[in-house]
């Protein structure tokens, strides 16, 4: 069940990875599009800059999972240096639980902040306006998704710790 | 919970400045780090209903369209780290440099400086040029420690030389303008990739007396081999032209200059060098991406860091505490260097930028100093700390490209190197023009304030 739970989530993240890498590759395209409009057609820029934005946003909440399977979250690895192997993997499930404790309380308010956009039908404000829970519930997408992986990686530290 | 709010500000920071320290000591990702510390402290300050506030403040600190450059800048550097561009730039420089002194390491500074237009990233440019000049230093007898310890700091040229990711995060920061701030990192780049050349020429000449004799034995580069490197290295430098006039001829904005860099850097890759395939496009895409989630998400952590200090009203607190303290107004300059240089070793240098930046901001102005001339300063600070453990980024990329040199032997080969940029930061105290006379005479005096 938990190896099912692990692959399942190192799945996603790399998915996930994808989407957001995918996001940056829109985001090129759709950035050189606006200059063209704006300063060689010179029309208006309505909905460009602010979908560009939401892309940005998403790729770096849903993205998230995935860089942290590839350990690309910078961290000070200094005290490590001092520490057995088996006082290492205790510091990580420490550490990993206080993310994981963050994460959960994200998930819950951006679950909140995008229930409330979506019952509500507010939108972004501005003369585009889409509905504000779209680029909310990449938060809450990204948030649900570091659930997962620091639960999926907690349960790997714990393995770890019994083999000690 | 009364006694949070009852608690003398400056007391209370000095109680979440020694949580975060130890939080993040701990080994957690720095980012989340700063968002799990501003978190409890908001909840203890506020209660139950904070809860939302974090989530919208959290969401608004990625929210900006200016942000949007740091992805497409670390795309348009990845593009080209990830071509043999970065090769063609190194063999062009070396192959016209050869003669002079300290030659080969000469070039390798230009390399970086040149690569570090395209990109605003250190850790990038390191990563880009060292790739191919740290071995090639070391064959042709160069000692480690110079080899890796001018790669490490020519890299800190690339947040220093715009485009540089730093300073669009300081100019968001402190609402001052980014392209400004770009112009008046190009003389003090220029003169630290200088002062760089300079040691390198010290250490060829004085102290590894040896090299003389190498540079004899070396067969000159043909005119021929000089001017084939020409036309694969100038399209790239066009995007730089390009890149930069677009910017400060303020025909477009950062986050637009940076987008069509990036489609420009793309199509001169499929061009020249054939890169096209999906497949190493997607390479391209996926690096990229793994870096600026990362540094986007130390922004946020480090946005609702900040915005949690100042509710507690200890950002307020402390600059003004510092303001009445009346000290002279350098050696109030000094204790700030110190106090960014340690933040700096322990922290990225957009982390140090988002945390302190409200902090500082209204004592370096109160005290007369000019915000955009306090920028590079800072910038330089952040540099150092880029190059020295335990956060050193620089130091880890090289030990990558070059496992067989210890730690410890590329950080002997950097501290030179680190004592000029300390050199530089007190030759822009003693002349602050070489920062403001390029944005002065291109933008106007008062333009971007």
């Amino acid at each position: 069940m938990a190896d099912k739970f692990i692959r399942f989530t190192e799945k996603i993240a790399k998915l996930c990875g994808i989407f957001a890498a995918g996001c940056l590759l829109l985001s090129i395209v759709l950035i050189t599009e606006l200059v063209f409009e704006r300063y060689i057609f010179r029309n208006a820029i309505t909905w460009q800059t602010e979908l560009v934005t939401m892309l940005l946003v998403a790729s770096t909440f849903i993205g998230s999972a995935y860089v942290l399977s590839e350990k690309g979250h910078v961290n000070m690895e200094y005290l490590y240096s001092f520490m057995s192997e088996k006082g290492i993997t205790k510091l990580k499930i420490f550490t990993g639980s206080l993310c994981l404790i963050f994460f959960l309380i994200l998930f819950y308010v951006s679950f909140e902040i995008t229930a409330e956009a979506f019952i509500k039908n507010h939108n972004t404000g501005t003369i585009w306006g889409p509905p504000l829970w779209i680029p909310y519930s990449s938060m809450l997408i990204g948030a649900t998704l570091m659930v997962m992986s620091y639960i999926a990686e907690l349960i790997k530290l714990v393995r770890k710790l019994k083999e000690f | 919970m009364e006694f949070i709010n009852n608690m003398d500000p400056l007391l209370l920071g000095l109680f979440v400045g020694i949580f975060t320290v130890a939080m993040l000591f701990s080994g957690i990702p720095i980012a989340f780090g700063l968002c799990f510390v501003s978190l409890i402290f908001l909840f203890l300050a506020e209660g139950f209903q904070i809860l939302n506030v974090y989530a919208e403040t959290f969401y608004a600190g990625l929210n900006s369209f200016v942000l949007l450059s740091i992805p497409m800048f670390i795309l348009m550097g990845m593009a080209v780290a990830n071509s043999p561009a970065g090769k063609d730039l190194y063999t062009g420089l070396d192959r016209w440099l050869w003669r002079l002194p300290g030659g080969l390491v000469v070039s390798n500074i230009g390399a970086c400086s040149i690569f570090a237009a395209l990109s605003g990233s250190s850790p990038a440019t390191c990563a880009a040029i060292g790739t191919m000049g740290i071995p090639e230093m070391r064959k042709r007898g160069y000692s480690a420690e110079l080899a890796t310890g001018c790669i490490a700091a020519g890299g800190t040229l690339g947040v220093l030389i715009p485009p540089s990711i730093v300073l669009i995060v300081y100019g968001l920061a402190t609402g001052t303008s980014i392209g400004r701030l770009f112009l008046c990192g190009v003389i003090p780049g220029l003169l630290l990739a200088g002062l760089f050349m300079l040691w390198a020429y010290i250490y060829s000449y004085f102290i590894d007396k040896s090299y003389a004799e190498r540079a004899r034995n070396r067969v000159p580069p043909t005119l021929k081999e000089k001017l084939e490197v020409i036309p694969r290295v100038l399209p790239f430098l066009g995007i730089v032209v390009g890149v930069l006039y677009v910017l400060y001829g303020g025909i477009a904005t950062p986050s637009e200059a940076s987008g069509v860099g990036a489609f420009l850097v793309f199509v001169m890759i499929a061009i020249v060098y054939k890169i096209y395939q999906p497949k190493k496009i997607w390479d391209i895409v996926k690096v990229s991406m793994k870096e600026s989630v990362m540094i986007m998400f130390i922004i946020a952590g480090s946005y609702i860091f900040a915005f949690s200090l100042s509710s507690l009203y200890v950002t307020q607190s402390i600059a003004q505490t510092i303001v009445e303290m009346g000290l002279n107004k350098w050696l109030l300059f000094f204790y700030i260097n110190i106090f960014l240089l340690i933040a700096g070793f322990f922290l990225p240098p957009v982390a140090v930028i988002v945390m302190t930046s409200a902090i500082l901001l209204p004592i370096i102005t109160e005290f007369g100093f000019d915000p955009y001339w306090f920028a590079i300063v800072f910038t330089i600070n952040m540099e150092i700390g880029l190059i020295t453990p335990p956060v050193g980024l620089n130091l880890y990329i090289i030990k990558g490209i070059t496992p067989d040199v210890s730690l410890n032997q590329i950080l002997r080969g950097s501290i030179p190197f680190m004592v000029m940029m300390m050199i530089c930061i007190v030759i822009l105290c003693i002349f602050p023009e070489l920062v403001t006379w390029l944005p002065d005479k291109l933008m106007g005096k008062d333009a971007g304030f």
